[in-house]
């Protein structure tokens, strides 16, 4: 006798889910359905239908009561009927179609899972409905059988992961969320398989934010069904539950059991935050413990205090919650363990140091920022081959809300460029800049958060004069032709902020903080900037070779020598230069009074006139900074000692501007900062990552802190 | 020619050796200057070497400077010393 094997698969259809519908006339009037609905809880959705018995429409439950609960709506509605409040965005299916290809089409119909509900017909008669929930948990044991069967109908397999994977990626928020100054991101890097991670984020009882993330593990069930049946729970659950973690944990808990018949498992990492009284309450099963930045310390901490067993593997287990209190500025960093556990060639795993010195140097960027930056990491220290395992992250930030915080560009153009975003613009806005025309700045406060942009075409076609009131900070130039060709116009307009299109440092040091600064009294404060920053306070003029060495040696041990060409020619150079500056920083009455006029003489520095050097390093840039406590420095000096050698002239003993000059030619990008009276900063950033070209042209930048007190006259002009 | 050798770094604190240089060429009508020991030279390093290499085609000599570094020779092409001399 031959043994047939079965290869059909018992995919079964909607029947055995339908459950009787209850349909309502168009007619009934909105407050009559308001009390049978109230009346009846438990009916996820109405079909309603015109008086010859089509459909019209559907009243979803949630939607409707939703609705119902706004102010004054009992009052408004009281003359509405059922049509008045219908969703036609109703999903249909037959009840002979297979679930799968039913959740298959849902999802092209509905990617958001928005509704909780469809509707069911045969032929052309309705005969009930079928919740999402109940769908995905078939589907879910489904799935099982087929993999029991795996070695029949592997190619079968294949294709139903393919769409599980798919699947997977369409419940993803696609969008980043901004509420009530909670601005959040998310992204999930798939690897080569299904990928078993989850994240979600929303809002409920316009009030808390919820943000949650799970990852599966173990084997048999493909770990996409387990991710759906988790994020339908998710997002059918009522508000209640949704609001405790612990109690949403146990119900999850339950839900991954019945469907990853302990053969998966899944952790889980579920924050509520109340945004009107800012509390936080989390729970944690099994997941990796996600990070706060706690902005009055100006620290990044684990949330290691709320833990619990992965769901689905011990049906009873009860998880803990905890409450803290999060203030403006704070953030979070959620991950899953793909973060953790990808490894370089040598197969070292990137690990936690690393994601905690990534994090200290992103504290200071968009929540988009902040995760696509990290996966940027990730990629180059995986050298660009396929993650083993799926990478998720949310970031989130509670921006300062006394503070205009939108970070915001007025770009000025010229009229050929005016019919268009131009490619600047199209970046800014990827980096998730407010943009504006800079013909209504003259209105707006000038602040930390709002900078003036020239294009190139508008600085071209500059007449006449701006209002200098507009600059309190100077416009940035947004250079397309070298400085060389420009660099009298640029000095006449007192531009000094010159950032050059297409300059690959800008994004390697980041957009946003080159435009906005990250500290308020240096504008680009390398102690904020990295994680790993060292200072050195110079007494002497002799310690500059020491201090040379050291940083070089620093750099190598960071593998930036290697990486950088020229960096360990040019690096003294510009060392040697921001030193004598400092070194010489200090007035000429001062120095007379202490003796010490001659120009580069060893000797001890007085009290007064010390020198600070710090220096730090992440994957993409090597900064070093340069502070005396003088505060002198101008525009002026720095525009005019470029004017003299962009052009051509002749270096002389006496006459500055030579060292200047040196030292923008020889960094990668040279930021001034002066706080008048208190100190000058002078900055260089070097790239490890890229292999610039030595005699590229460099971005620069002179900023000033602004004197609140200092009153602006709006009578000023610059003069072009 | 006479030849005359820096080493080092070149800056502020080399005025001496540019003097010493200088003296030293007096005799021939041409100078080389040897840079192959010279570690670094700072922006007042070059403003001190410019002011000695326009003093000697003062005086008439040819100078030849030999064995720069590539950031040297960079330096050197950023501040036109390269008019002054011949880089070799």
């Amino acid at each position: 006798m031959t043994n047939i094997i079965d290869t059909r698969l018992d995919i079964p259809d909607l029947r055995t889910l339908t459950i009787a519908a209850h349909t309502i006339p168009s007619t009934l009037k909105a407050l009559d359905l308001h009390d049978f609905l109230l009346q009846q809880p438990g009916i996820p959705c109405l079909p309603v239908l015109d008086n010859e018995g089509g459909l019209v429409g559907v009243i979803y439950t949630r939607e409707f009561l939703k609705t119902m609960s706004r102010a004054f709506m009992r009052e408004l509605s009281c003359r509405l009927t059922a049509t008045d409040f219908v969703n036609r965005h109703y999903f249909l299916a037959q009840v002979d179609d297979e679930v799968t290809k039913v959740l298959s089409s849902l999802l092209v119909h509905d990617p958001k899972l928005e509704n909780d509900s469809i509707i069911v017909f045969e032929g052309n008669k309705l005969i009930g409905i079928v919740t999402v929930a109940n769908l995905l948990l078939v589907i879910s044991e489904t799935q099982y059988q087929l993999l029991d069967r795996m070695e029949l109908l592997s190619s079968r397999l294949k294709e139903e992961v393919d769409i599980s994977a798919r699947l997977q990626r369409d419940l993803m928020p696609d969008k980043e969320l901004e509420f009530k100054g909670f601005h959040v991101s998310g992204l999930l890097s798939t690897s080569t398989e299904v990928g078993g991670d989850l994240f979600d984020y929303f809002i409920i009882d316009e009030r808390y934010l919820i943000l949650a993330m799970g990852d599966v593990s173990g084997h048999g069930v493909p770990s996409g069904m387990v991710v759906s049946s988790a994020k339908g729970a998710l997002r059918t659950l009522p508000d209640d539950i949704l609001q405790q973690p612990a109690k949403l944990l146990q119900h999850l808990n339950y839900a991954v059991f019945a469907t990853g018949l302990m053969q998966r498992l899944m952790t889980f990492f579920y924050i509520v935050i109340d945004t009107k009284r800012m509390l936080a309450t989390y729970g944690n099963a099994g997941h990796n413990f996600p990070y706060l930045y706690r902005a009055s310390e100006s620290r990044w901490i684990q949330l290691d205090d709320a833990a619990g067993l992965p769901l689905g593997i011990d049906e009873d287990e009860v998880y803990n919650q905890i409450t803290i209190d999060l203030a403006k500025g704070d953030r979070l960093f959620l991950y899953t363990d793909g973060l953790i556990e990808e490894m370089d060639e040598a197969e070292e795993q990137f690990g936690y140091q690393r994601v905690a010195d990534n994090l200290a140097s992103l504290a200071y960027e968009t929540p988009h920022e902040m995760i696509t930056r990290m996966l940027d990491v990730l990629t180059q220290y995986a050298n660009g081959r396929t993650f083993e395992d799926d990478v998720t992250m949310i970031g989130l930030h509670i921006a300062e809300q006394e503070e205009q915080v939108r970070q915001t560009v007025a770009v000025f153009k010229s009229p050929d460029e005016q019919k268009h975003p131009t490619p600047m613009e199209r970046w800014f806005r990827e980096h998730r800049l407010e943009l504006m025309e800079g013909a209504e700045l003259l209105d707006e406060p000038l602040g930390h958060t709002l900078v003036p942009v020239l294009t190139q075409g508008f600085f071209d076609s500059m007449s006449g004069s701006i209002p200098r009131s507009a600059w309190s900070e100077g416009p940035v130039l947004w250079a397309g032709v070298p400085l060389a060709g420009q660099i009298s116009r640029i000095k006449d307009a007192t531009i000094c902020r010159v950032l050059q299109d297409g300059d690959t440092m800008i994004s390697q040091i980041g957009l946003n903080t080159l435009l906005f600064g990250n500290d308020e009294s240096a504008f680009l404060d390398l102690k904020h900037y990295f994680s790993n920053t060292v200072r050195i306070k110079v007494t002497h003029t002799g310690q500059k070779e020491e201090i040379i060495n050291e940083i070089l040696s620093f750099a190598s041990r960071y593998g930036a020598d290697d990486k950088r060409p020229y960096l360990p020619g040019m690096l003294p150079i510009t060392l040697d230069e921001m030193l004598e500056n400092g070194f010489m920083a200090a007035p000429d009455s001062y120095r007379e009074s202490t003796g010490q006029v001659e120009k580069g003489a060893r000797r001890e520095l007085a009290e007064a006139e010390q020198v600070e050097v710090c220096y730090g390093i992440n994957d993409k840039v090597l900064g070093i900074s340069v502070t005396d406590p003088w505060g002198r420095f101008t525009p002026e000096i720095l525009l005019r000692g470029f004017e003299r050698y962009c052009t051509g002239g002749e270096i002389e003993a006496g006459v500055g501007g030579g060292g200047l000059y040196l030292l923008w030619r020889f960094c990668d990008y040279l930021h001034v900062h002066v706080n008048p009276g208190r100190h000058t900063v002078f900055t260089v950033f070097y790239s490890i990552q890229d292999h610039i070209d030595p005699e590229a042209e460099k971005s620069f930048q002179f900023t000033l802190t602004r004197n609140s007190n200092q009153k602006v006259n709006n009578d000023e002009h610059i003069p072009v | 020619m006479s030849t005359y050798q820096f080493k080092g770094v070149l800056s502020a604190e080399s005025q001496e050796e540019f003097r010493q240089m200088i003296e030293a060429a007096k005799s021939g009508s041409s100078v080389r200057l040897d840079f192959s020991k010279v570690d670094r030279i700072n922006s007042m390093g070059i403003a001190l070497l410019l002011k000695a290499l326009k003093e000697l085609k003062q005086g008439g000599k040819s100078v030849e400077i030999a064995g720069a570094n590539e950031m040297i020779q960079v330096s050197f092409k950023m501040m036109g010393i390269n008019s002054w001399a011949t880089l070799v």
